[in-house]
């Protein structure tokens, strides 16, 4: 080895899984956590993000909801059902196939959709895909205006979240154990994935937990960070970007959090001022809550164990409690709510409700009514205006396998 | 220590590319950093730190993958094994170890200087020990020694177990023998990092071989006529060529466009015990083809390498002798025969695609090659199909269960080349070669479930040292490469348990 390749392997070889080539300058660690106390409103200013954004952007008022719900079955057949729901009716405005639609978000300030596809190929290479419709609010339609391939081996996606400035699609491939970042540009359409992470790790269970599973993932509302569930690894991912902005290349796990051996981490629900956050244990049916701490640490607040499976949780923020929908034998759920006391994180079951429902994939709040997307077709639960627990269920859609739904 | 070549490294730009200068298939597609390790140490640390990191690895030895594989990897490090190359014993009388940087050159002169032994390995001087071996590796002597994968007694390998620790291994009969068996054979990049093939005892090195070339005239050739000299191979093969005596003889027949004016067999012979002093057997099988006078050429050197397209259109212009001259027919030293070859030539793009053979050429199969390399497309003329000798001791019974080779039963295996300077050619030669393999395996020559692929009573799938994505359009693509006798399930049944992450994956890496 001459003196250059020696020297040029010394300075390389602390970098050897830095990143090489970003699009955004490298920035201290150190400003990292300074934004991530800033979104905490620890210090510096406050990232100027409302968490609301979502919500408000898609409410057209208080009796009208537009829904769009992806359902599918065993095969690979799918379809996205566009909901009108007005005054107690429920109208289908439109259909339009998709593959195994698994989850579905809308850009905060685009009328686009974006759709995760639970499949293991896609034009015989082994990876999922993201669809991307847009959608006409004044027809009530939806077009399919691009899908984009995931990472060799990102097999499988089932959960999607996009950064609140719209700026980068955040995946967590369930099958194939990765996340995949891929940047919105400019006409809202995702570009080949800018950053995968190839997740390793196992669980208790010898099947279900063989290796890494990320199962959901959501942004931070402040922080810039995102929060992960992997399944099959058993633990809790932070991710993050130095420069803020995931697409942009750099997204690292910065912390990992393990959950209890055996659990399953599955879903996670944020609270909207940030501090908290629920995660569901599928395996050893259970939720715990989390307050997020400076310096990316994640302190254990609340637990609460389950008999029945929860498969989907929602935060009512405003009331500060958490909708577990519990899968309860065969084809038959519940609905459980949880106050959780916003400075002490604990768990309180304060009541229940059966749900004509089997597995819940999604949950939704508006105001007064809770929105499920269940494998028997579209709940809404009414919840008492004054205590916000739930009162009473009624269907207001039959479609079958509903496993993906977005307020539009 | 290893050397890290990251994107702003001068280096990067030649060292991202392999050999088929199709891949990386964009800038975007390349590893954005390629680690080149000297030691199975540093191998082991690399590994570590890529997973640790969530990259996806990827492992070069020679860089002669066919398709993306490896240089394919966006975001991902390249584990560059090529400066990890010794060929050695373990110990004054262990194992031979071939370390998987080495290329088959100098693994063929450091085996026969230091021990005066040799592999039955490839022809190109090369092509990395790494990738061939793993794949199975065969070459002109496997008639007569069997694949490289069946010689091989232990392998020492990385793995990266369920929590993402790096795992060191020495597998063998006894010890991870699952593993140990799907190391033989099944194909790189699918279970780990081999970092050393063991072998405690290995073929003796020929003293000698006989080499001739046969050339035919295109100008002489009738569709039916072709149809003979392609089913007199074939026959030969299928019969004759099964016997015991033969076993020393290896052959190639390039196929080339009628264009270049001739296309040939190249011919080598030795003796069981490692000479060439009766080449009764050599003559009897030219003497099959005197009907159709071709020109005996002189041989002088090895075979000529078989990754670029000089292979398209050799050229033909002196020592051309009448067959009745076979008695002058050049023996040479073993050795120079194996290592002459040289380099590969400089990277180009190209495109790949095999078949074994159980059975001889049927007349539509000789149709469809006579047609395609009559024609104008622009694809048969930058193209080749050599047809090699198969079978021997390769089909001896029991070695399918004891590695990852499945094809025990052939008698030829084809493998198509096809090469163009620049990326405005790749749509058309990846569509025209496609529809011509296509069609030649599409009629009642081929089972009925699986037409447009060579599969049936007559062939036995495909080389997975020579994939071909176009297969993956298939869903029984695993059947093509790893039979139907259990072997694939056997496989997804060793990845689950020594990679049960995919960490190391590629289009056609065996799926969980």
């Amino acid at each position: 080895m001459n003196d250059f390749t020696a020297n040029e392997a010394a300075h390389h070889q602390d970098s050897l899984i830095g990143n090489s080539e970003t699009s955004c300058a490298p920035i201290d660690s150190r400003v990292n956590r300074r934004t991530f106390l800033a979104g905490m409103g620890l210090g510096g200013a406050v990232l100027a993000l409302s968490p609301l954004h979502l919500r408000s952007s898609v409410e057209r008022g208080a009796e009208e909801l537009l829904l769009c719900i992806g359902s599918f079955g065993t095969a690979d057949a799918g379809t996205l059902h566009l909901l009108q729901i007005q005054r107690g009716k429920t109208r289908v405005l439109y259909t339009q196939p998709s593959e195994r639609p698994s989850a579905i978000v809308r850009h905060p300030f685009r009328s686009l959709l974006y759709v995760a596809n639970d499949v293991s190929l896609y034009q015989h290479q082994p990876r999922g895909t993201v669809e991307t419709f847009g959608l006409d609010q004044a027809t009530g339609t939806l077009e399919l205006v691009g899908r984009q391939p995931l990472s060799l081996s990102a097999t499988r996606p089932r959960s999607l979240a996009i950064s609140p400035d719209g700026r980068s699609l955040l995946v967590a491939a369930f099958g194939g154990g990765a996340y995949n970042v891929l940047k919105i540009d400019e006409s809202g359409l995702p570009s080949a994935p800018s950053v995968i992470l190839k997740q390793v790790g196992q669980g208790e269970h010898p099947t279900e937990q063989a290796s890494a599973h990320p199962s959901h993932v959501l942004f931070h509302p402040r922080t810039g960070i995102a929060i992960a569930a992997d399944y099959g690894a058993e633990r809790l991912d932070i991710l993050a970007s130095d420069c803020g902005e995931f697409g942009a290349g750099n997204m690292k796990v910065a912390a990992r959090i393990p959950c209890v051996a055996g659990s399953g981490p599955s879903k996670i629900a944020i609270h909207q001022d940030g501090e908290l956050f629920v995660v569901a244990h599928v395996l050893r049916p259970a939720l715990t809550a989390f307050r997020l701490a400076p310096e990316m640490r994640l302190i254990p607040v609340g637990h609460a164990s389950l008999n029945d499976a929860p498969t989907a949780i929602c935060f009512s923020s405003e009331r500060n409690i958490v909708f577990a929908a519990q899968t309860r034998g065969t084809r038959q759920a519940m609905l459980t709510a949880w106050t959780i006391d916003p400075q002490k994180g604990m768990l309180q079951r304060i009541s229940e409700i059966a749900l004509p429902a089997g597995d819940v994939a999604s949950m939704h709040p508006t105001g007064s009514t809770l929105w499920l997307a269940s494998e028997r077709g579209m709940i809404a639960v009414e919840l008492d205006p004054h205590t916000g627990t739930p009162r009473k269920t009624y269907r207001v859609s039959s479609i079958p396998d509903i496993r993906s739904m977005a307020l539009v | 220590m290893t050397v890290v070549v990251n994107r702003n490294d001068p280096r990067f730009d030649t060292l991202k590319r392999g050999h088929n200068a199709r891949f990386p298939s964009s800038d975007a597609d390349a590893p954005d950093r390629i680690l080149l390790c000297s030691s199975p140490k540093e191998i082991a640390q690399a590994l570590r730190k890529v997973v640790a990191a969530g990259l996806r690895p990827t492992v070069r030895s020679g860089g002669h993958c066919y398709e993306d594989f490896v240089s394919n990897n966006p975001h991902g490090a390249m584990l560059d094994l090529s400066l990890y190359n010794t060929v050695d014993r373990d110990g004054e009388n262990g194992p031979y170890r071939v370390a998987p940087g080495a290329v088959l050159g100098d693994v063929y002169l450091a085996l026969y200087k230091r021990y005066d032994l040799t592999l039955p390995a490839g022809s190109c001087f090369m092509v990395g020990a790494g990738g061939h071996i793993s794949g199975g590796g065969y070459g002109f002597l496997s008639r007569l020694y069997g694949l490289t994968s069946d010689w091989i007694t232990a392998v020492d390998i990385l793995t990266v177990d369920g929590k993402g620790n790096v795992i060191e291994r020495r597998v063998d009969k006894d010890h991870d023998p699952d593993l140990f068996r799907a190391c033989r054979g099944a194909g790189g990049g699918n279970f780990g990092i081999i970092t050393s093939f063991r072998f405690d005892r290995l073929p003796p090195a020929p003293r000698e071989v006989a080499q001739a070339n046969l050339i035919f005239d295109w100008a002489t050739m009738t569709e039916d006529r072709f149809t003979q000299v392609l089913t007199s191979y074939g026959d030969y093969w299928e019969g004759r060529g099964k016997d015991r005596d033969t076993w020393g003889l290896f052959t190639l027949m390039d196929i080339t466009p009628a264009k270049r004016g001739h296309f040939g067999i190249y011919i080598q012979y030795c003796q069981p015990d490692g000479t060439a002093k009766d080449l009764s057997v050599l003559e009897e099988f030219l003497n099959r083809f005197a009907p159709f006078q071709p020109m005996l050429l002189q041989a002088h050197g090895s075979l000529v390498s078989r990754h670029g397209p000089s292979i398209a259109g050799r050229n033909i212009q002196k020592g051309q002798e009448s067959l009745n001259n076979v008695r002058d027919i050049a023996v040479r030293p073993a050795l120079d025969v194996t290592i002459g070859g040289g380099g590969s030539g400089a990277p180009t793009r190209g495109k790949y695609k095999s078949a074994y053979m159980k059975r001889s050429f049927t007349p539509a199969e000789a149709s469809t090659i006579y047609r395609f390399y009559n024609s104008d497309q622009i694809t048969a003329q930058n193209s080749v199909i050599s047809i090699d000798s198969y079978g021997g001791a390769i089909n001896r019974p029991g070695l399918a269960h004891q590695t990852a080779i499945a094809q025990r039963s052939s008698i030829m295996k084809l493998q198509w080349q096809c090469y163009w300077p620049d990326a405005s050619g790749d749509q058309v030669h990846l569509e025209q070669l496609d529809k011509f393999y296509t069609d030649l395996y599409t009629g009642s020559h081929v089972d009925p479930h699986h037409q447009g692929t060579p599969w049936g009573e007559r062939y036995e799938g495909c080389y997975m040292n020579y994939p071909d994505s176009d297969m993956l359009r298939y869903a029984y693509w695993p059947e093509l490469y790893y039979g139907r006798d259990g072997l694939y399930a056997f496989l997804q049944q060793v990845k689950r348990k020594y990679d049960p992450n995919n960490v190391f994956h590629s289009s056609m890496s065996v799926q969980e």
